[in-house]
Parts: C-alpha cells; structure tokens; sequence
C-alpha cells in the first residue's frame, strides 16, 4: 500500500518533468529571433530596423531600396523630408497605393513634402506602404554584408545618421 | 502516501496540463487550423483561386537572348508568372526574390518549375536590359519582353493593368503602376492561383508541391 503510490509518484514526477521540458522546448520554437537591422535615436525620433535590399542592375540604373520603422515620442507630428547617403546619387521617399477600383493594381508616388510620422505614433516603411527609392547606387550597395550610412532629416530639426546593413534580396 | 498529498500532487500535474496544452495551442493551434481549413487550394489570405482553371491562350515573346519564346514552349512544366519591370523600385524585386526563395526550398522539384517574368516596360527592358536584370536573381529565370501593347493584351487574360507615370517630384524618368500578382499556372497551362505580393512563401510551394504531384 505504501510502495504503489511511491511508485506513482515518481512517474509523476517524470512526466511533470518531460512535460515542463515539452513547455520550454515549445516556448522557444515559438519565438522567432532576428536580426532587423540597425537603429538609432535623436530628440522624439527613432529609427528601427533598418536595412537596404542590396542593388540590382536596372538598365541605366543601378537601384535599391531602404525600409526601416520611424517612431516618434513627441506630442506633436513630425515629417521626415529627405534621406541622402554618400553611396546614392538619389534617394526619394516613395508611398505605394492600390490604385482605387483596381484589385491589387499598385502606383508608387513621391512624397516631395515628406512623410509624417504621427505624434506618439510610428510609421513602418515596408513593402506595400513606403519604401526608400534609392537610385544611382554606388559600389558598396551592390553586395548584402556590407553597411551604408544613411543621414534623415525631420521638420523638427531632427537629424540621424545610421549606418545600415545591405541584405540579400529576400 | 496521504489523500492530501496524492490530491495535491494531482492537481499541480492538472496545472502543468493546461500550461502545456496552451503551449501546444500557441505553437501548433495557427498552423494546424490553418491545414484543416485548406482544402484543395486554399492558399494565404489574398490569394485567388481558379476554379475551374482558367485554360490561358498562348502567346507569343521575345525572351531574354533575343529569341521568340511562347507560352505553349513550357508546357509540361509548372509556372510562376509575374508582370513587372526592371526599374520597378518595390514589389518586382519582392516577388523575383519570392521565386529565387520558393525555388531553393522545391529542390529537385525545381527542374519541373519555370518562373518568368513579362516586361510592362518594353520600351526600356530590351532582352539585354533583362537579362541582365533576371540573372541577379537566378540565372534559370526567364525574362521576356515585347511591345507594350501586346503585352497589354496579354495581360488582359490575367486581369494584368499598368499605366506608365511620369511623376513630379522624382528623378526617375517615369514609373509604371501595375497589377503586383503573381500567377501559378499549372504543367497544362491552365491558371490555377493568383498571389499577392505579400502570401506566405510557403503557401506558393505547397500548391506547386501539389500540382506537380496531382495533375
């Protein structure tokens, strides 16, 4: 009477084990680390996640594009109005939109007045909201492994600089 | 042992119980719905199934080396079709890395798959331009241009639409708005999916998986 449950305990405490084993193992397949890229931070601003698609060969051109998070703490809005980089001969603020009545039909326009980034609010600039068009790519954006610096500008008068990896197309 | 003991025993093994199920829930519950509720093709969210296919007319290009390259010249084979140009800055190089990634993980499969991009830009995507271009994606993938209005009746068969812009406020010499799908036609050349830009790559080859195993 007294070595049954003995008995059942342990195999208790074995499957309680296996089981908080499962849980942990579980838990860390379901998180996901990544490297996103670089960040940096001035006055309200912060820039995350930044990366640029390493440059492809376009005709005449040799382009990339840049997509990064811009966060902003200040109570007020702020725009950011350009993006220059010493590896770029151009680079523009672009906004892609389905065109209207068009399923999935796209038009990329400049934003030559800049894009806000909302008070307490954060703007993601990714595929299929706004993308850094960059053009006349210089050298060091042509392989993924190498970094780039990029300089924004803020209406506020916030500037940043970051240097920000170039990845694969992927 | 006491009933005490063996009670308490039991429901601390009940606590874990349920914080392993809701592991389980977290880590499969999405996933497992998610192969429950797809039936025949029932690829991301977005995507459009053909059903019946959509038998597709043949047509005819000019590919990459210069040459005349037809639809019908794939049949046999799976196809991962997309509308785009060289200077787009956004979702071209998006979906051709779509198809480099979706390639790699089809493995040998991969021989029973060609993906190609159509040129809405034939004014400036000439076959060099292109080959060029495709080549830095992978080197099997098939470019193929021609003018743009043939191309623009080609593309009526896919619900495929652009329109060139000559924008203010941009160097670009002039960008061109278009459909941003990409097309699975299957080895009988029949449209059988149309994806969005943003569908899990893993949904895109689990579907040629399946159309290449079940014709």
């Amino acid at each position: 009477m007294s070595e049954k449950p003995t008995h059942y305990f342990s195999r208790f405490k074995l499957t309680v084990g296996m089981l908080i084993g499962a849980a942990v193992l579980l838990t860390a397949c379901g998180s996901s680390t990544s490297a996103t890229g670089s960040a940096a931070s001035s006055g309200n601003i912060t820039i995350r996640d930044a990366w640029v698609r390493a440059a492809l060969v376009t005709g005449d051109d040799v382009q990339s594009a840049g997509y990064m998070r811009i966060e902003n703490t200040g109570s007020t809005v702020d725009t950011l109005l350009s993006v220059s980089s010493d590896s770029a001969g151009a680079i523009e603020i672009h906004e892609s939109k389905e065109m209207e009545g068009m399923k999935g039909m796209m038009s990329m326009s400049p934003l030559p007045n800049g894009l806000d980034i909302p008070a307490n609010g954060s703007v993601e600039i990714k595929p299929g909201s706004f993308h850094l068009m960059i053009m006349q790519a210089k050298k060091e954006l042509y392989t993924a492994g190498r970094t780039v610096n990029l300089s924004f500008k803020f209406k506020s008068g916030v500037t940043l600089s970051l240097a920000v990896p170039v990845r694969e197309n992927k | 042992m006491s009933k005490d003991s063996t009670n308490l025993i039991l429901s601390v093994l009940a606590a874990f119980l349920v914080i392993v199920g809701m592991g389980l829930a977290f880590s499969f519950g999405p996933t497992l719905v998610r192969d429950l509720q797809r039936p025949a093709f029932n690829a991301a969210p977005g995507a459009i199934v053909k059903d019946p296919p959509v038998v597709l007319r043949d047509f005819s290009l000019t590919d990459q080396t210069g040459k005349p390259f037809k639809l019908s010249d794939l049949s046999g084979k799976a196809v991962m079709l997309f509308f785009g140009y060289t200077h787009c800055p956004d979702y071209c190089p998006l979906s051709l890395a779509h198809f480099a990634q979706v390639k790699k993980t089809l493995g040998a499969d991969a021989a029973r798959v060609a993906f190609v991009m159509i040129s809405l830009d034939g004014e400036r995507d000439t076959p060099d331009v292109l080959n060029a271009y495709m080549k830095q994606f992978d080197p099997s993938f098939i470019g193929l241009t021609g003018d743009p209005e043939k191309v623009r009746s080609i593309g009526l068969d896919y619900a495929v639409q652009f329109q060139k812009q000559r924008l203010k406020g941009t160097q670009a010499e002039y960008l061109v708005a278009h459909t941003t799908f990409m097309y699975l036609i299957d080895p009988q050349g029949r449209w059988r999916i149309a994806y969005p830009y943003d569908v899990p790559r893993e949904d895109i080859t689990a579907d040629i998986q399946r159309i290449l195993s079940t014709p």
